[in-house]
């Protein structure tokens, strides 16, 4: 079955401020697409167009050839997985019953949950490693535990399409890494949508099979790393004065910032 | 705990709070000045029961028992049952719609606005009845549900509220309507008493009327609270995610708002301002049985039936012939009781 997530001239405005302008993208399953662009230049806001938390335009972003716009939340939340920017949750649920409503889009009414989806609760968990924590409290977490659990609840929606806003953005090093490797996974090897929202170059440079960048709410240059992240652009969209280099082991373009312009 | 053992263990529960109410209620028909038997009090009792009436005779029983069992003190067990159950239930749906542990029944404005349209009602010493109704409680009920209004219209945008905005908007008229009820007692000190009891809370009116008021509105918006508990649980993880999940979230806020609102309307107008039950006693639970809502419901509206009913009871029988108000005893008993209760939490955390 098709998967993709396709934007044609998406405009968006707070009040009189337009956001974004005339965006067109094409996200295409098995891969990884970033989005990059400096503070402010829309991508959350585009993230949030395409999850349908904002509300967009009509005819201009399609869910597997369906306008969203003529989609109910339910029907959106049984197609694409959305993992937010930030999660703090105040009450004390556990891992297990955090990652469980993730199958909310698929239990009827007042129905409890069933043996299937607290298999495929199981099964989430441990795609991401973290079966472990079932029964500890959302609240005694670390931050990477946190993050990986919040995936496993998108993962629970089984969902082709995963939408992620600054995934590993809070996280260490290591677990920047290693959380980027289970998305890229997702996508390699189980074929899955995934768009993302990132801030390090490097990262995006490493991990995305597409990076589209976005300045003052417009794509300035979308395609492969290696034909977008390059130094004039780079400077260009960020302000900064940088070199380029080629990463010895990945062949992947490594950004070095110098200073700011 | 696998999920299976733990429904086990929490339907059992259930239970045994179901049990432990009814065995409150009992013992608060037993407890009170004038001094009837317990012999006395089970056979008016099973004399009221339609059907059954007939075979139990209340013969040589003095029909001011009968009166003090059947109009005193049944009606304000059950009152106390009811308004503790829905203002219980109040609490621990607000605290998950707004995820602020400090929301309750009152924190929009809804108690202050009953409060001054029963001060205005007193203060223009109306007495008219409507269904049965006492002015003053009419009153409380369009003051409730006109504060409300006000606060929800100043913080909707568009289609949207904000819960933050809900929030200090319905502070600002809290402090607004209570300053107007303290200018209204000062020009009417005759009435001063009857404003404070009110204010206070107190059960002292009591009556089948009432009761057959609020039933309605009770048994309408807990199912509705009840059906909405998963979508709670999500929307208490954050709104966004919630709308990712699926759920309509500006939809259930509202529906949800206008129910939190008509119950604690019909529950304040009936007994004035009981607060401390709200806010308490879904925490209590909260700590106890964790924040499911599909749990932690049935156990707020069950515990806060069961405190409601302990405090009012303790309200008419510590310093006879004086009536405590309600509202000052749920506070004093129940603030050690809570702080008791964080104190152990926060050590098993740490």
């Amino acid at each position: 079955m098709e998967q993709s997530v396709k934007i044609e001239n998406l405009s968006f405005s707070y009040g009189d401020r337009e956001v974004l302008k005339k965006i067109c993208a094409d996200f295409k399953p098995g891969m990884v697409c970033g989005l990059l662009g400096p503070n402010g230049s829309g991508k959350t806001t585009l993230l949030k167009n395409i999850a349908a938390i904002l509300k967009p335009q009509k005819n201009a972003v399609y869910i597997n050839c369906r306008d969203i716009t003529g989609m109910t939340p339910l029907e959106i939340a049984k197609e694409m997985a959305l993992v937010p920017q930030s999660t703090h949750i105040d009450f004390d649920f556990t891992v297990e019953e955090i990652v469980m409503m993730g199958r909310t889009p698929h239990i009827k009414g007042f129905a409890g949950e069933s043996s299937e989806d607290r298999e495929i609760v199981q099964q989430a968990l441990e795609t991401v490693r973290v079966s472990h924590l079932k029964d500890r409290s959302i609240k005694s977490l670390s931050g990477g535990e946190l993050q990986r659990v919040v995936i496993a609840r998108a993962l629970a929606q089984k969902t082709r399409i995963i939408l992620l806003d600054e995934p590993v953005s809070q996280l260490d090093i290591h677990h920047q890494l290693s959380i980027m490797e289970t998305i890229t996974g997702l996508a390699h090897e189980q074929n899955f949508t995934i768009v993302t929202v990132l801030h390090d170059l490097n990262l995006a440079a490493e991990y995305c099979d597409s990076i589209y960048l976005l300045k003052d709410g417009q794509i300035v240059c979308g395609g492969p790393p290696k034909e977008v992240l390059t130094f004039e652009m780079i400077e260009s969209v960020y302000d900064i004065v940088c070199l380029v280099y080629e990463n010895p082991v990945s062949k992947k373009p490594h950004i070095i910032p110098v200073h700011s312009k | 705990m696998s999920s299976g053992i733990k429904g086990k263990v929490t339907g059992l529960m259930i239970v045994v709070f179901i049990i432990v109410l009814i065995l409150t209620a009992a013992a608060s028909l037993f407890l009170g000045t004038a001094n009837i038997g317990y012999v006395d009090v089970f056979r008016i009792l099973l004399h009221h029961i339609p059907g059954l009436g007939g075979h139990i005779s209340i013969d040589g029983i003095p029909e001011s028992a009968v009166t003090i069992i059947m109009k005193l003190r049944l009606t304000r067990v059950i009152l106390a049952l009811l308004v503790g159950a829905g203002l219980s239930a109040v609490g621990s749906t607000m605290q998950c719609l707004f995820r602020n542990p400090m929301a309750e029944p009152g924190l929009l404005g809804i108690s202050s606005g009953a409060g001054l349209g029963a001060t205005i009602a007193i203060f223009l010493g109306l007495n008219a009845t409507v269904f049965g109704m006492g002015a003053t409680a009419v009153c409380a009920f369009f003051g409730a549900i006109l504060t409300i209004l006000i606060v929800y219209n100043i913080s909707r945008t568009g289609t949207k509220i904000s819960p933050t905005v809900l929030i200090l908007a319905g502070t600002a008229i809290s402090f607004m309507n209570s300053a107007i009820i303290q200018l209204l007692m000062i020009f009417r000190r005759d009435r001063m008493d009857y404003i404070m009891l009110w204010t206070m809370g107190s059960f002292t009116t009591s009556g089948w009327n009432k009761i057959l008021i609020l039933i309605p509105f009770l048994a309408a918006g807990l199912t509705i609270l009840l059906l909405y508990a998963r979508q709670l649980n999500v929307i208490s993880t954050g709104e966004e995610t919630a709308q990712s999940l699926g759920i309509e979230v500006e939809k259930a806020k509202k529906v949800l708002l206008a129910v939190c609102s008509l119950i604690t309307a019909a529950c304040v107008s009936t007994s004035g301002i009981i607060g401390f039950v709200g806010l308490i006693i879904p925490h209590v639970f909260r700590l106890l049985v964790g924040p499911d809502q599909r749990v932690l419901l049935p156990y707020s509206i069950l515990g806060g039936a069961t405190f409601l009913v302990i405090c009012d009871t303790l309200a008419r029988v510590i310093a006879p012939p004086t009536e405590i108000p309600v509202g000052a005893i749920t506070a004093v008993f129940g603030s050690p009781f809570f702080i008791a209760l964080l104190i152990r939490s926060r050590r098993s955390v740490m």
